[in-house]
């Protein structure tokens, strides 16, 4: 095992689609046990960043990549290193809550299951455990063999982070999880945020300043795909050093 | 009295410009039906008569099937025990059509069995895993074999498929056919019915959302794994509507599979055995059947039973369907 001092690090990372170059020479880590925001304005590349450190723009044809990202102190685009292992070890929740049309059962356990886990003791305690942590549990546990689609948006979304949470990857990278939801919903998943950040390491792209505030303690600032700040939220969102930031954080842009 | 006129008059002209508004009613409200509070007749109209003609005709048509075909069940030569009688023969006045059911669902069995599978992979691979540039082009080959006339691929099979089966598959079992066979009927069959499996199969796969994929790629999941577990599981309902309309078609198919089925009156024991499905007897002798009263009978008893089965294989898929859309969540 290489050594690493953080679940993530990129280094000199350029992106494009097609001869479009989206990312800019972005460096920087993701350190264990914290929430980091990244933020920017609209169609800065915050998601083509997100979605780059779990591989999910390969599907991309046109997707190109320059510079390094390291999961652990390996490089994941390096020859010979797994895709399928990466996700299994780097979850996803996406900005639109997107369970599978099937039980809410079989949402959890298509994970595991696909991993190898196939008995049943095994899996009914990943369906529970993972259903806890992501605080539906008690909402949803006389009705497992419901369909997932007929639950509610909030609770749809925390079924995703519960399925991400169900194959238990160190890192969970959330792409605005609350954006689609109500104020309430939306509240009680940043709370669930702050809490997954005892056992997890997350990376979470949000539009909302507030937001970033009340769960994150470190932030990227990306601006036209260029990583303008990236420091301890605090500190960028009481003193930026860019103008850019200034503008963004007092609503000026984005 | 003057006065009594114009209140006459006066009246003339509002029943009249009544009469009138009252016409153009039904298409002012027609045009604005989408506005809440109004009620629009002629839309009404024009959505009800078709579907209830629609309910009609198959009713219609059981009812003109059952007037027809009641001679034969009225008969104690017939009776409603020719279903299960397998012995057809007009001369001794035997009816027994269970040969015809027993040929037909075979070669329908077999047809979906082989059509199914194949057709269901094709969409997958035309949906997940073709390269852009070629989906189009072979969507609209495969568009295309479903204009093929039914004759032309009875012809096409007559002298290329049945001999193939019987120089090249029956020997390999040891059969001496002569090629003219229910595997041959099946085959031709499950060749039509792929087009209609593949695109409607394709259009559902494609429908489903895209975030669906990402996520359980996201889990890791492979591509492969991907396709079958999760957009497969996701569009079954569709893919369950393309099943539905092969077997609708599979049953009812006439000209190809007389062609090459070798139309025996026996119940086939081997892939190999010629059979008689249930449109063949029919095409092959209504002329001389009609005028006799019982002979013609019996074979509007095989529509009426081939019309009863096609509605059950219909209803049977509908009801799976929509036990598939609830445990989806799509209801
Ligand atoms: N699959 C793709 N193919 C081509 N261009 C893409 C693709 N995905 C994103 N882009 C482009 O990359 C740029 C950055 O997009 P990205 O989705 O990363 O922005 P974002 O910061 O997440 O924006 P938002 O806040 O609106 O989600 C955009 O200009 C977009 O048009
Ligand atoms: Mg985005």
């Amino acid at each position: 095992m290489p050594e690493f001092k953080h679940q993530i690090e990129v280094e000199g990372l350029s992106t494009w689609f097609g001869k479009k170059k989206i990312l800019k020479d972005i460096t920087c880590h993701f350190k264990d046990n914290t929430v980091t925001a990244i933020m920017g304005p609209s169609g800065c590349g915050k998601s083509t960043l997100l979605r780059t450190l779990n591989r999910l723009n390969d599907l991309v044809p046109s997707f190109k990549r320059m510079g390094n990202v390291r999961f652990r102190g390996e490089d994941i685009y390096g020859v010979g290193s797994s895709v399928y292992d990466l996700r299994k070890h780097i979850g996803m929740v996406f900005q639109k809550p997107n369970p599978f049309p099937m039980s809410i059962r079989e949402n959890i356990t298509y994970g595991p299951k696909l991993h190898g886990t196939n008995d049943e003791d095994d899996l009914e305690k990943i369906v529970e455990s993972s259903l806890r942590k992501a605080a539906l549990w008690d909402e949803v546990k006389d009705e497992l063999d419901h369909p997932a689609p007929n639950l509610s948006g909030g609770q749809q979304q925390r079924l995703c982070i519960a399925r991400a949470l169900s194959v238990n990857p160190p890192v969970i990278l959330a792409d605005e999880p609350v954006s689609a939801l109500d104020p309430i919903s939306a509240a009680k998943i940043e709370e669930l945020i702050v809490e997954l950040k005892k056992d997890y390491t997350i990376i979470l792209v949000t539009h909302n300043v507030q937001q970033a505030f009340r769960v994150s303690d470190q932030s990227a600032f990306l601006y036209l795909g260029e990583l303008v700040e990236f420091d301890e939220t605090k500190r960028i969102l009481e003193a930026p050093h860019d103008e850019r930031t200034e503008a963004f954080i007092t609503g000026r842009i984005g | 009295m003057s006065n009594k006129n114009e209140l006459i008059t006066a009246d003339d002209e509002t029943s009249d410009s009544d009469f009138i508004s009252r016409l153009k009613r039904p298409f002012i409200d027609f045009n604005n039906a989408d506005r809440s509070g109004r009620v629009d007749i002629l839309g009404r109209l024009g959505l009800f008569i078709p579907a209830v003609a629609s309910t009609l005709i198959i009713v219609l048509v059981l009812a003109f099937l059952w007037v027809e075909s009641a001679t034969i069940f009225g008969d104690p030569s017939g009776g409603i025990g020719i279903i299960i009688n397998p012995t057809w023969d007009p001369n001794r006045d035997m009816y027994g059509i269970a040969v015809f059911i027993v040929g037909s669902l075979m070669c329908t069995g077999l047809a979906i069995g082989i059509a199914v599978p194949l057709g269901i992979g094709g969409a997958i691979f035309l949906s997940e895993f073709c390269p852009m540039r070629l989906r189009q082009p072979i969507k609209m080959i495969v568009e295309m074999m479903a204009a093929i006339p039914s004759i032309v691929y009875g012809l096409w099979a007559f002298l290329v498929l049945v001999p193939v089966v019987k120089n090249n598959i029956a020997p390999i079992f040891g059969s001496d056919s002569n090629g003219l066979s229910l595997l041959a009927g099946g085959i031709i069959l499950a060749i039509m019915l792929l087009p209609t499996v593949v695109t409607i199969s394709n259009d559902a796969l494609q429908t489903v959302p895209r975030s669906l994929r990402e996520a359980s790629l996201a889990l890791g999941a492979t591509q492969s794994e991907t396709s079958r577990k999760i957009v497969l599981s996701a569009a079954l309902p569709g893919v369950g509507a393309a099943v539905v309309l092969s077997l609708g078609r599979a049953v009812g198919e006439t000209m190809a599979v007389l062609m090459v089925t070798g139309n025996s009156l026996q119940i086939p024991y081997s892939l190999f055995d010629p059979t008689y499905v249930m449109t063949s007897i029919i095409t092959n002798q209504l002329g001389y059947a009609f005028v006799f009263p019982l002979w013609r009978s019996a074979l509007f008893a095989v529509g009426l039973i081939l019309l009863i089965m096609s509605i059950c294989f219909t209803l049977t898929a509908k009801l799976f369907i929509k036990w598939g859309m609830k445990t989806r969540g799509y209801i």
